[in-house]
């Protein structure tokens, strides 16, 4: 693999832990019931940027640096958002979904919604809400 | 009759027909059974892939992935980014929708006929006339007993204590099992998509289905439209593929919905000065109900109750909406252990949601990659419209029994209660401040008989070309103010039998 294979490399590998940190922060584990960690999410973000169109992916990607950044701006912290203590990320992680600023929220929201897909599709939260597990999504069409 | 799905690069398809068919959904489809029908070889053009039930995907994931176009990536261009959301397989957006079959409100007719010199009493017959034939086809029936959920049974409770005008829905459904999937695919088979039905029939009378062949562009000789042309996309890694020709003896029809018609006539160099304008919409958003008892939303029919009463005045239609729990976790306000705590609620929720006949207008133009960009943007007074929904669709809530609900307005408490509904009042009327969706599109393409105001006449053939026919929602001039299924296909039906004719 030459230079220019091996950056993208680790770029990817940068925003999709930069996606996996957002959405974990986002729906945690909390007394109960499974949050974004215990639903295979690093398969799930993987998978994600394989399969997605750019439009999408780098929706996601910009939200997840916008929450990795702002903790100066939510909770008056100077610290990227990994360096924060339990406590301070999860009010981090409240504060910044309802931030007066569209252009930020906008962003953060497509995070959520990732998140929530992972999180809500996975057959331990469906059991707690009473759903039955869904079946794989085959990914088949008629090829003839 | 055969079916061309994705070729490989160096493997062109190159097909003949009377007519071909771009887009294989409400309006396609339609139109090229009605021309099978007729007699005449069809070839449809799909650029999506087909997706027979068993391929259909569970998750909302898999349904973004593989049903939804380009993931629900297109959004309004605004003060708000809203989404515009639309199918991409054969059977277009039947395949996600709800299935709800309105007959088109004889006012329209004399709205068309007042505003853009189409319609009429002449038309009004006829369309109602091709709406008897598709419901009996496509087995419209009311939403069983059995499959109803509680959901909807609430909301028929709060329509009888508030007199709202309310009725069980008619779809386009024959034997709901009630399993509140219709936005996946329906895999009960129950669901009357048009790739079940019609697109089969075109097969079946000696027609081709050309699928994951997103057209580029639509082929002319002077001002005489002949074919299409494109290249096959990978319905996974939408890697480009071969190149397919289909040439057409006598039209090629447009039925890529209101987005893609619009972009796709732009980008095949058709001069008309309404090209792409006149796009409208009924932006729609939800209010959850918080219930004592667990409601279960997902178990029953996805939408089963409607009213129109407030169709015009001020201009709204509510209905019951369940929506998968993957989508009510971003639609909870919160992040962290605070959104956490919202979701745990979910059995207790109920979604109702408003779908705003809005007069706005906007406009579509092709974009980079062949992707539609829409200008589009509420004015004043459809924001006072779209707010009076909240409080309406607040009050039946309450009227079912609701402790508090959940509004989802940014800058507003998470829950009011009975007493705080009026709050709803005063909510804001700037559109970032709601999460609202497009899934009602109307424009791009309008009808009418001047062609300076726009593009297609009363037989859906495009001002100053031959053989152009566009016939899907982006030939709709006007905003319904109800759910546009039966008014595309009934109009589809209508311009393939005036070129039959
Ligand atoms: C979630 C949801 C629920 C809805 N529920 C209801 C309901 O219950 N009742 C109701 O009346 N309406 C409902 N609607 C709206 C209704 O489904 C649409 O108005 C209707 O399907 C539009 O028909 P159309 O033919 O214009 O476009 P579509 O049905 O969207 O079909 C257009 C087709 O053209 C294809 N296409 C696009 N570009 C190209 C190209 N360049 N080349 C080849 N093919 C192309 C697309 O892939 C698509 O398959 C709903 C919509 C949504 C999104
Ligand atoms: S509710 Fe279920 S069974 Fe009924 S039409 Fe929708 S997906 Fe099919």
């Amino acid at each position: 693999m030459g230079c220019a294979g091996r950056a993208v490399d680790e770029v990817v590998f940068v925003a999709v832990w930069l996606i996996r940190f957002a959405m974990c922060a986002l729906m945690p584990r909390t007394p109960g019931l499974p949050g974004v960690e215990d639903t295979g999410v690093d398969e799930w973000v993987r998978t994600f940027r394989r399969e997605s169109g750019l439009p999408i992916w780098a929706g996601v990607f910009f939200g997840s640096v916008l929450f990795m950044l702002l903790p100066l701006v939510t909770i008056g912290v100077p610290l990227p958002a990994c360096f924060l203590s339990h406590r301070l990320l999860d009010k981090h992680a409240q504060k910044i979904t309802s931030l007066p600023v569209y252009l930020i929220r906008q962003p953060i929201f497509l995070v959520k919604m990732m998140a929530g897909l992972c999180w809500g599709s996975h057959p331990d939260v469906r059991k707690h809400l009473h759903l039955t597990p869904y079946p794989a999504d085959p990914g088949t069409w008629r090829a003839a | 009759m055969s079916h061309y799905a994705f070729h490989e690069r160096g493997k062109d398809v190159t097909l003949e027909a009377d007519f071909v068919v771009v887009g294989s959904g409400a309006g396609g489809a339609t139109a090229a059974a009605a021309l099978a029908r007729g007699g005449a070889r069809v070839v449809v053009v799909e650029s999506g892939a087909w997706r027979d039930p068993p391929d259909y995907p569970s998750t909302t994931y898999g349904t973004m992935r593989d049903l939804f176009d380009d993931w629900g990536s297109t959004f309004t261009r605004g003060r708000a980014f809203w989404p515009i959301v639309q199918a991409r397989t054969v059977g277009g957006t039947t395949v996600i929708n709800s299935a709800i079959a309105v007959r088109t409100p004889g006012d329209i007719f004399q709205q068309w006929e007042r505003e853009h010199g189409v319609g009429g009493d002449a038309f009004a017959t006829a369309m109602w006339t091709y709406q008897d034939e598709l419901e009996t086809e496509l087995s419209v029936e009311l939403v069983p007993e059995r499959a109803k959920g509680r959901s909807n049974l609430l909301a028929s409770d709060a329509d009888a204590a508030l007199k709202f005008g309310g009725h069980v829905m008619k779809r386009y459904v024959k034997g709901c099992e009630g399993n509140g999937q219709c936005l996946q695919g329906c895999k009960a088979l129950k669901k009357q998509s048009t790739n079940l039905n019609f697109i089969p029939e075109v097969m079946a009378l000696g027609g081709d289905i050309v699928s994951c062949a997103p057209v580029k562009r639509v082929l002319f000789e002077g001002k005489g439209a002949v074919g299409v042309e494109g290249s096959f996309a990978h319905p996974l890694t939408r890697a480009r593929g071969g190149k397919f020709t289909v040439r057409a003896k006598k039209a090629v029809i447009v039925a890529a919905s209101a987005t893609h018609s619009p972009a796709l006539l732009e980008r095949s160099g058709v001069k008309s000065k309404a090209l792409g304008k006149y796009f409208r919409a009924h932006p729609g958003t939800g209010i959850f109900g918080c219930y004592d008892e667990p409601v279960d939303m997902n178990i029953g029919a996805t939408q089963g109750w409607a009213s129109t009463q407030f169709r015009t005045d001020p201009g709204l239609k509510l209905e019951t909406l369940a929506i998968p729990p993957e989508m009510v976790a971003s639609r909870l306000a919160g992040g962290g252990t605070q959104l956490m705590e919202h979701v745990r609620e979910y059995r207790h929720l109920a979604m109702w949601v408003h779908a705003c006949r809005a007069e706005s207008v906007g406009t579509v133009k092709n974009g980079f990659g062949d992707k539609p960009v829409v200008h589009y943007q509420l004015d004043e007074k459809d924001m006072l419209r779209f707010r009076d929904g909240m409080s309406l669709v607040a009050r039946m809530h309450f009227a079912a029994g609701a402790k508090a609900i959940i509004p989802g307005i940014h800058g507003m408490p998470y829950k009011l209660g009975p007493d705080e509904v009026k709050l709803l009042e005063s909510a804001p009327l700037d559109p970032r401040a709601y999460v609202a969706v497009l899934s009602h599109l109307f424009g791009g393409c309008v009808m009418g008989s001047d062609p300076s105001r726009s593009v297609v006449d009363a037989n859906g053939r495009v001002h100053g070309y031959e053989g152009l026919v566009v016939a899907d929602a982006s030939a709709i001039p006007t905003n319904l103010g109800v759910n546009p299924q039966h008014t595309i296909m009934s109009l589809a039906r209508y311009f393939a039998n005036q070129l039959l004719s």
